[in-house]
């Protein structure tokens, strides 16, 4: 990972920078918040949540930055685009930093799965597969396994992305306890609906470069336009397929007993 | 034809938009005998406000706790008050209560079930730091945690006086 060439010393390498940062922020988050919160069970669950917003905010970027290179030109975000690896080796630190809190802090340890709720471990288990994923992404980030896989294999790895992708949705919608917020799911939906629209025009080049057919204009529009739609649907799907946990104490939420 | 397809898949995206409300972590506790455990829910955000109403849900295994087939009770006993009172069990295993922390304090939650066969009993302390003040909670040294926060700071130092001193190097060398 932080070898892109053997004469490229640390001090030089953007790469390294983003690691460490990475890590001092994981201790000044955990070292503030218990500095700032007296109960022990809040202090855990702001660390949960804020270690899943930044490995998601991390992910994000690390799945943008490609699309979006496809749109502006790759030497306009070359340096990002070195960086991306690091950026996503942090997001699978934070990602298991929040999972091992969740687990291990909120929840008491592996043998409290087994007596939640079913849609609720449902959930944990999502989360599991994606950080399961972005592990072995972030195993596989360093060029000597790039080179021993060979790239078109080490690609293909990587696509796995995607299926880690909805699986996170899936476990964000179900147990995320900030989804039920109306500006959550909207800044969530601005956010995915413009890397799908990305993602969609980058798709649709690489067609038109295989198939020279596909390659007008306004078919690459069209199929770009196609997939984004098919793409937005897919996670509109998802509230209609699972109730969310939160969701389904909508209920309890009106009534309950009131003293 | 394409943009009344956009518009119906942002319609269908914006479904799930419309219920608010408002957030609430779960907490896992396990009865006093073990057997037992229940997901409690504290809104407003995991942390109530004194003076201001707050909801407590303990989602229980339905099958274990039938709601016509148990007797639930919740004692409060906060700083100045202690106060115990019987509240219903939902079909769905969730046990609703709601109620108003007087003042800032720590407050020991006790959740009792007795069905027909057993006693399940619940205990949580629950801190209230927000809201109308009372009895401020016992102030906690941590002193990892001061220093981890400074170290952390120094570490970002130390990067940010790096960085700089090997910007050119670096913008020339980390490119893809």
């Amino acid at each position: 990972m932080l070898e892109p060439n053997k004469n490229l010393p640390l001090s030089h390498n953007s790469r390294f920078y983003i690691l460490c940062a990475s890590f001092a922020l994981s201790i000044g988050i955990a070292s503030l918040l218990r500095l700032t919160i007296i109960s022990d069970q809040l202090y855990l669950i702001r660390l949960e949540q804020i270690y899943g917003v930044v490995a998601l905010i991390y992910w994000y970027i690390a799945l943008i930055l490609s699309p979006l290179s496809s749109a502006v030109g790759k030497e306009r975000l070359r340096h990002s685009l070195f960086a991306r690896r690091a950026i996503g080796v942090s997001a699978a630190y934070f990602a298991v930093l929040h999972g091992s809190v969740a687990l291990f802090g909120q929840l008491g340890g592996l043998s409290a799965i087994g007596s939640l709720p079913g849609r609720f471990s449902f959930a944990l288990y999502a989360g599991l597969f994606a950080i399961i994923i972005l592990l072995i992404m972030a195993a596989t980030s360093f060029d000597k396994v790039v080179r021993r896989m060979t790239y078109p294999r080490w690609k293909l790895l990587h696509r796995l992305v995607y299926a880690a992708g909805i699986a996170v949705l899936i476990h964000i919608w179900l147990i995320g306890t900030h989804a039920v917020y109306t500006w959550v799911q909207l800044i969530v939906l601005a956010l995915l609906s413009a890397l799908f629209a990305l993602e969609s025009w980058r798709i649709s080049g690489a067609l038109a470069h295989k198939y020279p057919s596909l390659s007008q204009r306004d078919t690459r529009v069209a199929i770009a336009i196609t997939l984004w739609l098919l793409l937005t649907i897919i996670v509109a799907a998802i509230p209609g397929i699972f109730t969310s946990y939160h969701g389904a104490h909508a209920l309890v939420l009106a009534g309950g007993n009131i003293l | 034809m394409m943009r009344r397809a956009a518009l119906l898949a942002l319609s269908l995206l914006l479904v799930p938009l419309g219920a608010a409300h408002t957030a609430a972590a779960h907490v896992v506790l396990r009865d006093s005998s073990d057997t037992l455990s229940s997901v409690l829910h504290i809104n407003p955000d995991d942390d109530p406000i004194a003076g201001q109403e707050a909801l407590m849900v303990f989602d229980l295994q339905a099958s274990t706790v039938k709601a016509n087939d148990s007797f639930v009770s919740v004692e409060i006993a906060g700083p100045q008050s202690n106060e115990s009172f019987e509240v219903s069990a939902e079909e769905s295993g969730n046990i609703p209560v709601r109620y108003t922390f007087q003042r800032q304090g720590a407050y020991t939650i006790t959740l009792t079930i007795r069905t027909s066969s057993q006693i399940y009993t619940f205990q949580h302390t629950q801190y209230v730091t927000r809201g109308v003040s009372g009895e401020s909670a016992e102030e906690q040294n941590h002193p990892w945690a001061e220093a981890g926060f400074v170290a952390s700071i120094s570490v970002f130092a130390i990067l940010m006086v790096v960085g700089l001193r090997y910007r050119r190097e670096i913008h020339r060398k980390s490119v893809m």
